[in-house]
């Protein structure tokens, strides 16, 4: 095939040619997002950081981490529990739900703790002996299950069983499961 | 075209059309069938080796026989009687470092020489005596390795040869990886093992 026939070929051609080329890679494309989006939907991926001290607006209320403390397992007694080579991590937050919002997608709320090696810690149910709300968003309160109220700051607390070397830079993050693959990461300097 | 040149020409193709269905035919043999395709990936290794697999590093620290088995009970616990088998109970002392993310073994079998396997003892071992030394009932967090046993119930004449699977994934731990260590159990090491068996051995007393 010569260059003026191969010219002509192309002509003759380029609407299909201009098909295939859009076509093609959203064939491997469209399967590859509906793949990654069914993924997502059980964890979490996409972290929204939060600044040391900021807010963030998430599945309709404020959420906020107040302070965070660093308990030697000895000076709670519950060295029983903790391995040598660990302390307990202790992050306080606040909610504000604000109008509209769904007190069963607050109520779903998980806490979780990561590193910036990657690693991440569950909340732990350990017994603590702590007197906080412990939990996530709904907790025994007064003697009955409660839930924070719209526009009101609900306080709570998530503790970890981490090794040292992770407590000082290590990030609480909250998970709404039905939100992901988003949530959130809090910094603390 | 002589009649040869036309002869010659149409053996060569019939030639290479059954050359052609033999290799489809040798291909469709070798496929994998849908378990060979879902199978774990097997990471192997040996008795004081620390296997990586996926999520978590394991090391065997020692492997041993008891005719029963017991718990060290915590303080002002009922005392229950030791648990007896027709059996034999293979004890295994180990190590579990979780990689990236808490981690808890799902899939805890022995896999003996003539291919059958051995779950790890849990219906029996509920009592909280044992699940606390137990490493298949104990999650294990990033960078806080844990210590603990495996225990199994199993025909002696099945010992010799075992190799311990263990996975972070339900079931087969299909497409994911599996540990297959060898225990280094073989006739010689059997006698040991079966000269020194415990008739009670105590998790969380006795010297793994």
């Amino acid at each position: 095939m010569n260059r003026t026939t191969w010219r002509h070929w192309l002509r003759e051609q380029r609407l299909w040619l201009l098909g295939c080329a859009v076509l093609a890679p959203i064939t491997f494309a469209w399967p590859a997002w509906e793949a990654w989006q069914q993924y997502g939907q059980h964890r979490p991926l996409l972290a929204t950081d939060v600044p040391a001290g900021g807010a963030a607006t998430f599945g309709g209320a404020e959420w906020r981490l107040g302070s965070v403390e660093i308990l030697d397992p000895k000076d709670i007694h519950r060295s029983d529990v903790a391995p040598p080579g660990t302390v307990f991590l202790v992050a306080h937050f606040s909610v504000t739900p604000q109008p509209g919002s769904d007190p069963k997608l607050l109520a779903s709320c998980d806490g979780r703790l990561s590193d910036a090696r990657g690693r991440w810690w569950d909340a732990t149910s350990l017994w603590l002996g702590l007197r906080l709300q412990l939990g996530c968003v709904a907790g025994f309160r007064d003697g009955k299950i409660q839930g924070p109220s719209v526009g009101a700051p609900w306080h709570f607390a998530q503790a970890f069983l981490v090794p040292e070397d992770a407590a000082a830079t290590a990030r609480p993050e909250i998970i709404l499961p039905p939100l992901q693959p988003r949530y959130l990461r809090f910094h603390r300097r | 075209m002589t009649r040869r040149a036309t002869l010659l020409s149409r053996l060569a193709a019939a030639v290479s059309i059954v050359a052609v269905v033999a290799a489809i035919g040798v291909m469709g043999n070798q496929h994998l069938g849908y378990d060979g395709k879902i199978a774990p990936f097997l990471v192997p290794g040996r008795i004081g080796e620390t296997v990586t697999t996926r999520t978590f590093d394991f090391t065997v620290q020692s492997a041993r026989l008891a005719r029963a088995l017991s718990a060290a009970p915590k303080p002002g616990a009922i005392n229950a009687p030791p648990l007896t088998t027709s059996g034999i109970w293979l004890i295994v002392h180990a190590r579990i470092a979780a990689r990236t993310a808490p981690v808890r073994l799902m899939s805890v079998r022995l896999h003996a020489r003539d291919g059958d396997d051995y779950s790890a003892a849990r219906n029996r071992m509920l009592d909280m005596k044992y699940t606390r030394w137990l490493l298949s009932e104990n999650a294990t967090d990033p960078g806080i390795p844990r210590e603990g046993w495996l225990a199994f119930e199993l025909p002696p004449s099945r010992v010799s040869g075992v190799r311990l699977r263990v996975a972070s994934t339900f079931g087969d731990a299909s497409l994911d990886n599996l540990t297959d260590i060898d225990l280094g159990i073989d006739e010689a090491r059997l006698e040991e093992l079966q000269r020194d068996a415990a008739d009670v051995f105590v998790i969380g007393k006795d010297t793994p």
